[in-house]
């Protein structure tokens, strides 16, 4: 039998990383090697990746076998009745996502080879680094939700590991970390319960697991909200959003890992993933409950996360909030729900233009935390442009592109994307909403900007990166420039399949011109704010009301301290008190587990 | 005759007898063992699921019953790596208080 050639170059995609992984464990005592052959692995993916975008027609194309045969019968022989399917699937989506997520990280595993040169713990990074990549592959690509689920947990599981890398460190420095990795674990733990459960009643009822054959029949109300837990916590949308960044006084968060860690998992994979799975069953999940408890929860994370990465002093921090004020974006715009689907075409064109121009801001944070000792603080940053001229402009486009200035930018055009389809569709909240995160996108990008390179120095020891950076970091500005000018246009044609409605600019005066004066009056706030070097803002210091707010949003929300209190205290009590009644004691305690017993079994007693 | 029911109620039973051995308990080697039989009132579930007990006959679901199998096979080499971790730890830290390991650093 014939394999087809898109089928053969989808299995070495997935596959590259993923056997890489264990063949870099091998490699140990030749480092050097090691290293590049981590890096050609993803390398390999991301050129199928391109050879399947090319030979791709638009067309989608399942891939699929049988397997696991479910057949019910006392002859253990019998033939099946039930199968499970299982493979790959190729759409425009998802041929779109495996581009983004091989492509840039690549580039990310290229920037860390001079990134994390000085590590110890090098061999443990790059096996994650490529089951990352691997297990996203495999997410993107799946046709059915075994393989998607299955993609979903190494995702998680490497992001656990991945971010708790830096835990062998002494002291403070190691437990945070560790700390940060098992909560990240936890969090997302709650959204991998939701999605099983949904996979269990979407089995029951149309006895198949491939995506495309998702329907929302009864129940839906009750598997929309388990099927909304996913993208919640994998995304970090508002009321699990600490793992992903927490307050700057709590500092359990995602960013304790290494810069390159950050990048890939909020440029490529992970935080997509959540983003990926509503895009994926977005035409398919047609009720009403998840899309407006969905838009209810992305207009609260997209205000707040902006609101929060104005207060933080942390680097890492600014750009992890704007990555989840981005992320409930893509997710408004899917809340959208015209029969065009423009809407879903514009959260996925605003998913590819924010992967690349925030693997670019965060590789350039990387770079200049890489270049002054792994000082995070932007208080004690200032003045760089000298000493980082080359990073001083790269970080520039990177900044562009978070703002959404039309035109120059890809995150302008999908940017506008969606301000003008909520306009157009009448999405009065995702048009508010939209407007108002542009101001407040304009506001700290900005203000990180200056904060960081304006001013004076403000005590931080300069010491310049070498080529890899800087070449990484060029290619990436050079693709922010240049895969805006095809969003719009040959990319939306290819991705619809609408060859005749070629339009560079879908031109609608009214949102263009409001949210571009949102965006000019964010950069003239924050200039005038920020504009001398100065790192808080006197009215704010001044102002009692003001100072207390700031200092709520500054424990992020008091989010962390909410769930210590519910969840984790009252967790640590039961298995005291349980611990206390293994003593063999009698007390209080003992009396009332017996009497529960008891009682119990003289229920089962009686019922059955 | 024992029902599919009671096969159910087995497996949630032993379950919550996993819970218990696992709350509020310090030893590594304990935890472990309530981790196991958690795992086997799943498989227990999986076998009561896969069987159905009608007057004419009994029906087997083929995959139900052999995955119980592979889920113990898979969950001995769990065990064993898990207490491979347990000894390394006690050479070093001279404790199985599963407190003590939670860093699992030198």
């Amino acid at each position: 039998m014939m394999i087809e050639t898109l089928f053969l170059l989808s299995i070495i995609t997935v596959l590259s990383p993923l056997v890489g992984a264990f063949i870099s464990l091998l490699l140990k005592k030749w480092t050097a090697i090691r290293d590049i052959f981590s890096v050609l692995t993803i390398a390999v993916s991301a050129v199928t990746a391109v050879i399947i975008f090319i030979l791709f027609d638009g067309a989608p194309k399942p891939y699929d076998f049988n397997w696991l045969s479910w057949s019910a019968g006392s002859d253990l022989a019998s033939t099946t009745d039930q199968v499970i399917q299982s493979g790959f699937y190729l759409d425009t989506l998802s041929v779109l996502m495996t581009l983004i997520v091989t492509v840039l990280s690549m580039l990310i595993a290229f920037f860390s080879l001079e990134y994390m040169a000085e590590d110890k713990h090098r061999s443990r990074y790059w096996f994650f680094m490529q089951l990352f990549v691997g297990g996203m592959l495999l997410l993107v690509l799946a046709h059915d939700m075994i393989f998607l689920f299955l993609g979903w947990e190494i995702v998680g599981l490497c992001s656990f590991f991945l971010i708790a890398h830096h835990y062998m460190k002494k002291g403070e420095e190691g437990r945070k970390p560790a700390l940060s990795g098992i909560k990240a674990l936890i969090m997302t733990g709650i959204g991998d319960v939701g999605f099983l459960a949904f996979l269990a009643w979407a089995y029951l009822q149309t006895n198949s697991l491939l995506v495309t054959d998702l329907t929302s029949g009864s129940n839906a109300v009750f598997m929309s909200i388990l099927l909304l837990l996913a993208p919640v916590t994998k995304s970090a949308q508002f009321p699990l959003q600490s793992w992903l960044s927490s307050g700057d006084t709590v500092n359990i968060d995602a960013m304790q890992g290494p810069t390159t860690v950050s990048a890939l998992i909020h440029a490529a994979t992970m935080v997509k993933a959540g983003v990926y799975l509503v895009a994926r069953i977005s035409p398919l999940w047609g009720e009403p409950v998840f899309y407006v408890i969905l838009m209810i929860l992305a207009g609260i994370s997209t205000v707040g996360a902006a609101i929060a990465a104005l207060v933080t002093t942390d680097l890492k921090r600014v750009l992890a909030y704007s990555t989840i004020s981005q992320l409930s974006y893509m997710f408004l715009a899917f809340t959208i729900r015209d029969a065009g689907e423009h809407g879903l075409f514009a959260g996925q064109a605003h998913l590819l233009s924010h992967s690349i121009f925030k693997a670019l801001l965060f590789l350039s944070a990387g770079a200049i935390i890489h270049s002054i000792a792994e000082e995070r603080d932007m208080k004690k940053m200032g003045g760089m442009r000298k000493e980082l001229p080359w990073i001083y402009g790269f970080m520039l486009v990177g900044v562009i592109g978070l703002m959404g200035i039309p035109i120059i930018s890809n995150g302008g055009y999908s940017k506008e994307m969606i301000i003008t389809t909520a306009f157009e569709n009448g999405n009065w909240f995702v048009f508010v909403v939209g407007v108002l995160a542009a101001f407040l996108t304009a506001l700290y990008a900005i203000r990180m900007f200056l904060m960081i390179f304006h001013g004076k120095n403000r005590g931080a020891n300069v010491h310049k990166p070498k080529y890899i950076m800087r070449i990484t970091l060029g290619i990436l500005a050079v693709i922010v420039v240049a895969s805006g000018f095809v969003l719009e246009g040959p990319l939306q044609n290819k991705l619809t399949g609408h060859n005749e409605a070629y339009t560079l600019l879908h031109f609608v005066p009214l949102p263009f011109f409001v949210s571009l004066g949102a965006i000019i009056l964010g950069i003239g706030l924050s200039y005038l704010l920020y504009g001398k070097g100065q790192t808080e803002v006197s009215l704010i210091e001044n102002n009692n009301v003001l100072r207390f707010l700031r200092d709520v949003v500054a424990h992020g929300f008091y989010m962390d301290h909410l769930y210590n209190a519910v969840f984790v205290k009252p967790v640590f009590w039961i298995g005291n008190q349980l611990s206390f009644l293994k003593t063999g004691k009698i007390n209080w305690n003992m009396i009332l587990g017996s009497f529960v017993a008891i009682a119990t079994i003289v229920v089962l007693v009686v019922i059955v | 005759m024992i029902d599919q029911v009671h096969l159910l109620i087995l497996a949630v039973i032993l379950f919550g007898v996993g819970l218990f051995a696992l709350l509020g308990e310090s030893n590594i080697i304990k935890i472990l063992m309530g981790i196991e039989i958690m795992i086997i009132a799943i498989n227990l579930i999986f076998i009561a699921l896969g069987t159905e007990i009608t007057a004419e006959g009994n029906k087997f679901t083929a995959l139900a019953q052999v995955f119980p199998v592979i889920s113990l096979a898979i969950g001995a080499a769990v065990m064993a790596l898990g207490l491979a971790i347990v000894i390394n730890n006690y050479r070093h830290a001279k404790s199985v208080d599963s407190d003590e390991m939670s860093t699992l650093k030198r």
